[in-house]
């Protein structure tokens, strides 16, 4: 404790202690309730209380003060110190709290409560950290869940910075630390910020001449309004938005399907649109949430804002993606990170679990639906909405066709299923099994050739398959080989040669059938008699089967397998048809249900194929069903673009609580309702026949929702000045400091509300602000006092983020195609594109490493801020990639550009044109050295040509480092 | 922000941080105006520079050998003799639920052997790696969540098995900084394509995009194609020396008059540090420069090639090197595990015998923590046909999240040493059970940190790799 801390507060306390008797008692009363007891809840009681006694001692009641713990009393003793002030003045060994130091304030509060005998009034509630506790103590005391108060604006001395409310604030805070604001910036200097700032592209030689030559004392203003006006605004301004919107073309993951979002695009294009017409904050909000509960315009067009729920990464468990639009909403919307909830009450913030459920029930009543509704002009969506319907009739009508045609070639080929087989070896007369890929005319009874090929190739598969679990296909070949006309015998002598080679040698026994056998059979060592029988070992098991069957003729042996094969489909049937069922067949029989499971069975005929198989009249029928789609498709009126819409689902979900956040757990059945922390009263369930997205957007939106605003405003300063007032742009929980400018704050939230929440008016008001205009210089003097400029004494210097860098490369270049919205192109992997960066595909599941190192924000969830670093990997994309090396040359094949030859004239256009400014004789200098350190080719064949060509490339090289000079990259 | 965050992302010490008021990030800079002499401003704005530990490390970096699709424990690591007695009937205890339905007993198609003095029994498959089992702690006892590819990378790549996190080579990234500054930090290689999920396994998540780990596509030979710009096509190093020299005279000029302004300086460091980049990582990438001996003893095949690269990078610095079998899941032996196995624990096996050796014969080993497994292993029984699934050959084996195993060897392992056992088939991880949480814990601990004071704080909350799980496994560690 120092000396200093002491002594202010002994007069503070003598003070305090001076009014009369019953008031002071009340002081006492109000002083604890609104310092002590909150610090004594959120920082002390959880180790200190009823649950746990941490050295035993117990900080929830004036008798665990007073009689201390393990290491005695707290309150001062006989002259000494109190042990409390010690311990959280961080003094000695043991420092309380143990997870960080309070603030001055706070220990200057404790200060003043021991040294008045830390009074504890008798009617004080019981003290606890019950969320029910935070919830009302946060409410009362935490600042950002305050109303938003315009503040008063001080009167300050400098007239530049007193017009401007927010300028008066700043410079008042200033001067309170003994600073002044930096001047004015120089005309360069600000019309160049604000092409960057407003449209994320460099302003041109002539932009910052007619701004100099402006002579019209609201020539800044008219600036402002003029790049306000651009479509590049809503795409720069957009792009913003859409960091927060976790915005990305894919889904993530997809092991099979496509994990594109084809029409994502729509929600981008909606968010540039919305900034380009500056349409209200609250409206915005309330369209991304629910469009489709809205009024809408004549277009529908607003649909596509519901990609803000959408477009967010798809997981594998539902709950997860619900996580995720909770959190897009809370932490997007609100700065409340309501997703810590989602397991357990919020550590910090005043969120129950019960809430976190209660919003996931929003999320859980509302679906996608199957076919995503197109918008446009009315009677051109009521045209492509006939025309699809239409469509689809159509198409289920063929496919209703093709599968019954499908079921029923099934069927006949499992009752004929002997013709089949015998027909793969001997096919019928004409039939012709090598061309099956084109039509043939067929009757009602022919085989289908395509499916005698189809059992063909597979049975000759068995065949040369040594696989033991096909063997039971193996002895078919070779018995349908045998001689016809002595097939009986034939067979038998087969059979008995096979039975014989799964004897072992001592177990001989005569043949099976031996009245008519040749006498040499059983000599299995001799050479065959009339036949080349085959002697490969044959499973025991098919060749006992294949005897019991009795074969007089070919046709047998195909019957014989096509009941094997019948029998084991039905027992597999029998038992369900499922991985279960599989066990009830015996091996090797297993097998045989492949040949109806598996999609590449012969059994299982591609729908798309039908065509082959069926009869000449059922063919005509099918060519009529597909002439009248494709009559249909030809009419097809425009593609129309299509929203990422969601809307309630018809029933309503009904949430529970999931214990530990797993749905195994299922806890206490909740309402559908807003957050409790953010109402007066228990919040109101939302209506049985509704989500509650319409409902919940309205109460974000609600005046009496202190959050919105500041989180809003707090983010668009934060991109005027490349640094927040709040540092944690989608955190104002309760372990976010007020900040040191809560009054800019709220000046430019109460601002926001009172403009009908136009996003254009706030950029105004700070554009048009002194503090927005200063120059970026360091300043010594200020840099002791303030070195992060949390006191804004001068603009921050600002890097381009990835999106200017590119666009105004490509702009200064000349290569910049403006073409606004449409679907997203695959600029940063295969083919270069000269649109601007925000219509590039994000891919959030591969996304570019040249993003990544680039810092873009992770589309992987709603960002506040992207990283700022500095890597050598972007330096060597610069140097090296493609990009920068065509467009150096690009820039020099412009139409202005002055020859080569005219190197001093070249030099001072290449500096207009990148840096808005003279080339200085120094500077002249440098590039004449660097253009004449070019080696050029002495001998060989067109030595001009390639003499010309060194020239160029050393120019090209030129303009490229002009290009990646830190001059072109930063904003002052 | 935590401050401990702040400290790891900036490099700062505390000391240097209260000294400048410790607000974040905007103010890095400023530094001389303190008096930071120049040189180390520079270090102190990467994010990628070197950072101390919680304790003393063990291990300095790491190669995870990835096997990706999930190897066989009974086949490689796990020896399970009683599988013989049940061959082709059902084993006398209940299946346990894996993705797909199973059958009978499948005892391994390979010999097992004892290596080493310490006698650890491993089959043919790995039969070079098996000479260096003294050198190794084999974990028989993992185990993980779910018995599917997707979840089960995640968890043993992020920690968790569905949500957006960080991979363990961020987190180390993010913890300990990079040795090289001229080398990517985390480096992922892999021939022909990715494995499932792409790049999510080495992703930064909340982390900043630097810590993401690098992808190289080890199939190609050319370095060009390895790394992403690390070659101008155009322009010759001579050519690229005067160009720069001219750059870095322009930010000159341009710095003067915007003095004390680290953003400044340190992007005109990041080309400096770009130019030679190009030279170490073609070098780091290619292994023509290793003598022929050395070539040989990996092989030459894309995995020795790849593991081969591993090693170089690993020498010079690179913090974590992950090093895939393959594209999709080579692993994954649904069907034909006997000749599936067989062909890719050829590939690899000699190469992951010459990396052990090769460290140790450099005096690396100790410092270098390798690190082998798949995301899970396989069932000890029979996969039956499944429609759509299999070839219903019932000759391979289903995944197996309940038991499975890896083995670490290097930096601060005990060698010889197996940890923890599977039930009598080899179906579920029994004694000693290690979760792979535990396994990250583990990792961590011999990097240098205590696994739950590693964190980052991020949308309200402190995170950490093991999330509010894992132990560390002592009894593996020297």
């Amino acid at each position: 404790m120092t000396n200093w801390n002491w002594n202010s507060l002994l007069l503070f306390a003598s003070i305090f202690v001076c009014p009369a008797w019953a008031s002071a008692q009340q002081e006492n009363a109000d002083f604890f309730e609104t310092k002590i007891r909150p610090v004594l809840v959120q920082k002390c009681v959880s180790c200190h209380g009823p649950d746990q006694q941490e050295a035993g001692l117990r900080l929830d009641s004036a008798e665990g003060l007073k009689t201390g713990g393990d290491q005695g009393t707290l309150l001062p003793q006989d002259q000494q110190a109190s042990l409390l002030l010690d311990v959280l003045g961080y003094e000695g060994d043991i420092q309380m709290p143990p997870d960080g130091k309070l603030t001055e304030e706070q220990i200057v509060d404790f200060q003043h409560w021991v040294n008045a005998g830390a009074p504890w009034p008798e009617a004080a509630a019981p003290l606890s950290n019950s969320i029910e506790d935070r919830r009302i103590q946060d409410r009362a005391q935490h600042w950002a869940f305050q109303p938003i108060v315009k503040p008063s604006i001080p009167e300050v001395s400098n007239p530049l910075w007193q017009s401007n409310p927010i300028d008066a604030l700043l410079a008042d805070r200033l001067a309170s630390h003994d600073l002044l604001p930096s001047p004015k910036a120089t005309d360069r200097t600000l019309v160049r910020r604000l092409y960057f700032d407003l449209l994320g592209l460099p302003a041109t030689p002539q932009q910052i001449a007619d701004y100099a030559f402006n002579s019209s004392p609201n020539r800044w203003e008219q600036l402002i309004e003029q790049l306000l006006a651009k479509p590049q605004y809503g795409e720069r301004w957009g792009r913003y938005w859409l960091d927060v919107a976790r915005y990305a073309d894919t889904q993530g993951y997809a092991f099979a399907q496509d994990r594109r979002y084809p029409h994502a695009y729509t929600y981008r294009d909606y968010v540039i649109q919305a900034f380009n017409q500056d349409l209200p904050f609250d409206q915005f909000v309330m369209e991304q949430l629910a469009a489709d509960q809205m009024d809408l315009g004549e277009d529908n067009s607003e649909l596509a804002a519901l990609g803000f729920i959408t477009v967010g990464r798809r997981f594998i468990n539902g709950h997860d993606t619900i996580d995720d639009r909770i959190d897009v909403v809370t932490r997007g919307l609100m700065g409340l990170t309501v997703q810590c909830a989602r397991c357990h009450d919020h550590k910090y913030d005043a969120i129950p679990i019960e809430d976190y459920y209660s919003l996931y029930g929003v999320f859980a009543s509302t679906e996608e639906p199957g076919i995503k509704p197109v918008f446009g002009p009315k009677a051109q969506v009521e045209q492509r909405q006939a025309f699809e319907t239409k469509q689809r009739e159509l198409q289920a009508q063929l496919d209703q066709f093709r599968n019954q045609k499908v079921e029923e070639q099934k069927q006949t080929t499992r009752q004929r299923l002997e013709d089949y087989l015998y027909a793969i070896v001997a096919p019928p007369e004409g039939m012709n099994v090598e061309q099956v890929d084109s039509r043939v005319s067929l009757d009602d009874q022919a085989l289908r050739p395509r499916m005698v090929r189809r059992w063909r190739d597979r049975f000759h598969h068995y065949q040369h398959d040594r696989n033991e679990t096909t063997a039971v296909f193996r002895p078919f070949s070779h018995l349908m080989a045998l001689p016809k006309e002595s097939f009986p015998e034939a067979v038998a002598q087969q059979l008995a040669i096979w039975r014989q080679l799964n004897t072992p040698a001592s177990e001989t026994t005569p043949p099976a059938s031996p009245s008519e056998t040749p006498a040499d059979v059983t000599d299995v060592s001799a050479p065959p008699t009339a036949f080349p029988y085959n002697r490969d070992p044959m499973l025991p098991m098919i060749v006992d089967k294949l005897e019991q069957a009795n074969l007089q003729t070919p046709q047998d042996v195909a019957r014989f397998y096509a009941d094997l094969i019948r029998q084991v489909w039905t027992t597999f049937e029998e038992h369900g048809s499922n991985d279960d069922a599989v066990l009830k067949v015996e091996e090797p029989l297993r097998l045989i249900i492949d040949l109806k499971r598996a999609p590449d069975s012969p059994w299982n005929i591609p729908a798309g194929e039908i065509g082959l198989y069926l009869s000449d009249s059922d063919f005509q029928q099918l060519q009529e069903r597909e002439q009248v789609l494709n009559t249909h498709n030809a009419t097809a009126p425009p593609e129309l673009p299509r929203a990422m819409a969601v809307n309630d689902r018809q029933h309503m979900h009904q949430p529970h609580v999931f214990l530990r956040g797993s749905e195994a757990n299922l806890g206490p059945q909740v309402p559908r309702h807003y957050l409790t922390l953010l109402t007066a009263e228990a919040p109101q369930p939302y209506p049985d026949n509704a989500s509650g997205r319409l409902q919940l957007a309205q109460q974000i939106v609600s005046p009496d929702n202190p959050l919105t605003a500041r989180v809003i405003a707090n983010r668009v300063w934060m991109y005027h000045f490349g640094a927040p007032l709040v540092d944690t742009p989608s955190d104002f929980g309760v372990r976010c400091e007020e900040p040191i400018q809560r009054d800019v704050l709220d000046y430019l939230a109460a601002y926001l509300q009172e403009n009908q929440w136009s996003i254009k008016s706030l950029h105004r008001l700070i554009l048009t602000s002194q503090a927005y205009q200063q120059q970026s210089a360091n300043r010594a003097d200020a840099v002791q006092e303030d070195p992060e400029n949390r006191l804004i004494w001068r603009m921050n210097r600002r890097r381009m983020d990835w999106e200017s860098l590119r666009d105004g490369l490509y702009a200064v270049a000349g290569q910049l195609d403006l073409t606004v919205g449409g679907p997203a192109i695959d600029m940063f992997r295969s083919q270069p594109s000269q649109r601007r960066s925000i219509y590039g595909t994000i891919d959030r599941q591969d996304l570019p490493n040249l993003l990544r190192s680039f810092d873009f924000a992770s589309p992987d969830s709603s960002s506040a801020k992207r990283p700022q670093t500095t890597v050598p990997q972007q330096a060597l994309f610069l140097m090296n990639g493609e990009m920068l090396g065509q467009l150096s040359q690009q820039l020099l094949h412009r139409d202005d550009v002055p020859p080569a030859q005219e190197v001093e004239h070249r030099l001072a256009w290449l500096f207009r044109r990148i840096y808005l400014r003279d080339i200085t004789d120094n500077e002249a200098e440098m590039c004449r050295a660097f253009l004449q350190q070019v080696e050029l080719p002495n001998e060989g064949e067109n030595l001009e040509q390639r003499r010309n060509d060194a020239h160029d490339q050393r120019w090209a090289m030129l303009v490229q480092a002009l290009l990646m000079s830190n001059e072109f990259c930063f904003v002052d | 922000m935590a401050l401990e965050d702040f400290q790891r992302l900036s490099g700062m010490t505390r000391r240097q941080m209260l000294t400048r008021g410790g607000m974040g990030l905007g103010m890095l800079g400023l530094a001389s105006v303190f008096g930071v002499p120049a040189s180390a401003q520079q270090e102190i704005v990467s994010p990628m520079a070197p950072k101390p530990s919680h304790f003393p490390v063990k291990a300095k970096r790491v190669i995870h050998l990835f096997m990706n699709g999930g190897p066989s424990q009974v086949d490689t690591f796990d020896p399970k003799p009683a599988l013989e007695r049940y061959v082709g009937k059902k084993l006398p205890m209940q299946n346990l639920q894996t993705e797909r339905p199973t059958g009978a007993a499948f005892p391994s198609p390979f010999k097992f052997q004892k290596y080493g003095e310490s006698g650890i029994e491993v089959s043919e498959l790995f039969q070079h790696t098996a000479k260096h089992v003294d050198k190794m702690a084999v974990i028989r006892s993992m185990h993980a969540d779910v018995p599917n590819h997707e979840p089960s990378l995640l968890l043993m790549n992020c920690g968790d098995s569905r949500l957006v996190r960080p991979s363990m080579g961020s987190w180390l990234n993010y913890g300990l900084g990079t040795e090289n500054q001229n080398l990517p930090g985390f480096v992922a290689l892999c021939p022909d394509g990715f494995p499932i999920l792409e790049t999510q396994n080495w992703q930064s998540g909340f982390l900043p995009g630097v810590y993401q780990g690098t992808y190289v596509n080890t199939r190609h030979t050319q370095i060009e194609k390895l790394i992403e710009n690390v070659r101008n096509p155009k322009l010759s190093l001579k050519q690229q020396r005067d160009q720069l020299d001219l750059l870095a005279a322009l930010n000159q000029r341009h710095s003067e008059s915007r003095p004390n302004d680290d953003a400044l300086e340190s992007r005109i460091q990041s080309f400096e540090l770009a130019y030679r980049m190009q030279t170490e990582a073609s070098e780091a990438f290619d292994i023509e420069l290793e003598p022929e001996h050395v070539r040989q003893r990996y092989g030459d095949s894309v995995q020795g090639r790849q593991i081969l690269i591993a090693r170089r990078l690993a020498e010079r610095g690179v913090r974590f090197i992950q090093v895939w079998h393959g594209a999709g899941q080579p692993w994954d032996h649904h069907d034909d595990i006997e000749i599936g196995h067989r062909n890719l624990a050829n590939e690899c096996d000699r190469a992951i015998a010459a990396l052990l050796e090769d460290l140790e014969e450099r005096g690396m080993l100790d410092e270098t923590l390798v690190v082998w497994g798949g995301e899970f292993g396989r069932t000890p029984v029979v996969e039956m046909p499944k429609e759509g699934s299999n070839a219903g050959k019932i000759n391979g084996r289903d995944h197996n999240h309940w038991g499975f195993s890896m083995w670490m060897a290097g930096g601060g392992v005990k060698g010889g040493t197996v940890y923890g056992a599977t039930d009598e088939f080899g179906f579920r991880a029994q004694e000693n059970p290690v979760h792979v949480h535990d396994l990250h814990a583990t990792i961590l601990h011999l990097m240098g940190f205590d696994h739950t004071r590693l964190t980052y704080r991020y949308a309200g909350r402190d995170f950490r790799l093991t999330d509010v799980h894992g132990n560390v496994i002592h009894d593996i560690i020297a």
